[in-house]
């Protein structure tokens, strides 16, 4: 039933005479409300966030460094590619390196020529070495970034993650860089 | 103390911006109150006015609204979870297991989603049984009557293409005398499960066409026909009251 509010109910003094039945229910039905959308909006970003990486971003296995190594000698070092981490295994200095398949320039992926004896980016003809994935000719600003490998009793693992990645600005490749030898 | 913050708000509520949202202040008259409710987008499938009987819980047990309202919990936390689920029969099982083990609130979630629709059955159920019992389906409601075994209908196919999901023992068994008891249509038994399920056995096809089944076709004609459900109510005479 509607009735007209009785205003001179309305006593002075204290917040709570003045909130009259109606508003009571509807400022506790808001509230409720409220409360819900803030925790369900809480529990959605954590919700939303992947745990669990495929493909880049993943650890990735890249097979046994014995037969990698075989793989160089008998193919003249060239690289081998790994599409699901989106890397080309690469016969360094004195190491076996991977290089994020990823063009410096604009992000294009790289393929590997093999008639050119190098890797030739389609886009803009950005050109890197076939042994240690710096910049050789075109508009690239960088060596192709390399991810960090390890040596897991004889198993190559490479840490695809993109956002940890050395980045070789000087275009040059720094012995530093060698995680994984190739003796 | 609440001197400061009461201007704020009068001074917000002042505002063009709280002008522009909200038209017009509390109505404090019939006309107006009726008015709020007819010109609200949220409110204008409710009844302007309610009667003193219908709000007595004990005599609907608000199971129609509980059903609704677990309608939604399955809507929203359903959703949720088609983003971390992909209905094939490569990784349905595997979606499912990182939902309860790696996804955060995965678990949370997806329990959600499979205790309202638990409780939806229930109370869809009591909600039948409650309209039954106080003679509610009798004329002008009958039509009304029909338009709700159709939803407790949805509400089991619902249940039933969900259950298949998951993708486990418990789901292929389940689902399979599903399809047996299809072949058991007179005359075209066979090609009834055959077009239901998308082969002779449990396959690919039938988990992709359960899932569009379960997130698409089916909760929109629910949702169309809780529409109709509600709309009809009011076109009824409201809630029924006792005779």
């Amino acid at each position: 039933m509607i009735r007209p509010h009785d205003d001179t109910s309305v006593a002075a003094g204290g917040l709570l005479s003045r909130v009259k039945r109606r508003q009571l229910l509807r400022i506790g039905f808001l509230t409720a409300t409220l409360l819900a959308v803030t925790e369900f909006s809480a529990a959605l970003l954590p919700f939303l966030w992947v745990l669990k990486i495929e493909g880049l971003g993943a650890k990735i296995p890249a097979g046994k460094k014995a037969d990698i190594l075989t793989k160089f000698q008998a193919s003249k070092d060239e690289p081998i590619l790994n599409t699901e981490g989106r890397f080309f295994l690469i016969h360094a200095p004195g190491a076996i390196a991977a290089a994020y398949r990823k063009c410096t320039h604009l992000g294009c992926t790289v393929p590997w020529n093999k008639t050119e004896d190098q890797f030739h980016c389609p886009c803009h003809g950005s050109l890197y070495d076939k042994h240690t994935a710096v910049v050789i000719g075109g508009p690239a600003p960088r060596g192709l970034d390399l991810f960090h490998v390890t040596d897991v009793n004889g198993a190559i693992v490479v840490d695809t993650n993109p956002l940890n990645v050395l980045k070789r600005e000087n275009n040059k490749w720094n012995p530093a860089h060698v995680e994984v030898p190739d003796a | 103390m609440l001197d400061i913050p009461l201007q704020v708000w009068e001074r917000v509520k002042a505002g063009v911006l709280w002008k522009s949202l909200f038209r017009h202040g509390y109505p404090d008259s019939r006309k107006n109150q009726s008015l709020a409710v007819f010109t609200n987008v949220f409110l204008h499938l409710h009844p302007v006015k309610v009667r003193r009987h219908a709000l007595a819980i004990p005599y609907t047990w608000c199971m129609g609204g509980l059903s609704f309202f677990l309608f939604l919990v399955l809507t929203l936390t359903g959703t949720l979870l088609m983003f971390y689920y992909r209905p094939t029969t490569e990784w349905a099982y595997s979606d499912i297991k990182d939902l309860e083990t790696v996804v955060i609130f995965g678990q949370l979630l997806r329990n959600m989603h499979r205790w309202a629709a638990h409780g939806m059955v229930i109370t869809v159920f009591l909600h039948m049984i409650r309209v039954f019992y106080t003679g509610s389906y009798k004329p002008p409601r009958e039509f009304n009557w029909v338009v709700g075994t159709l939803l407790f209908f949805f509400t089991i196919l619902l249940s039933y293409t969900g259950y298949l999901l998951p993708w486990d023992q418990l789901a292929l068994w389940a689902v399979t005398v599903g399809y047996e008891i299809a072949r058991a249509t007179p005359a075209v038994g066979d090609e009834v499960s055959f077009l239901l399920f998308g082969g002779y056995q449990l396959g690919p096809n039938a988990l992709l066409r359960f899932y569009v089944l379960h997130v698409v076709a089916l909760p929109l004609a629910t949702g169309f026909l809780i529409a109709i459900h509600f709309w009809r109510i009011r076109k009824d005479g409201g809630i029924s009251g006792p005779l």
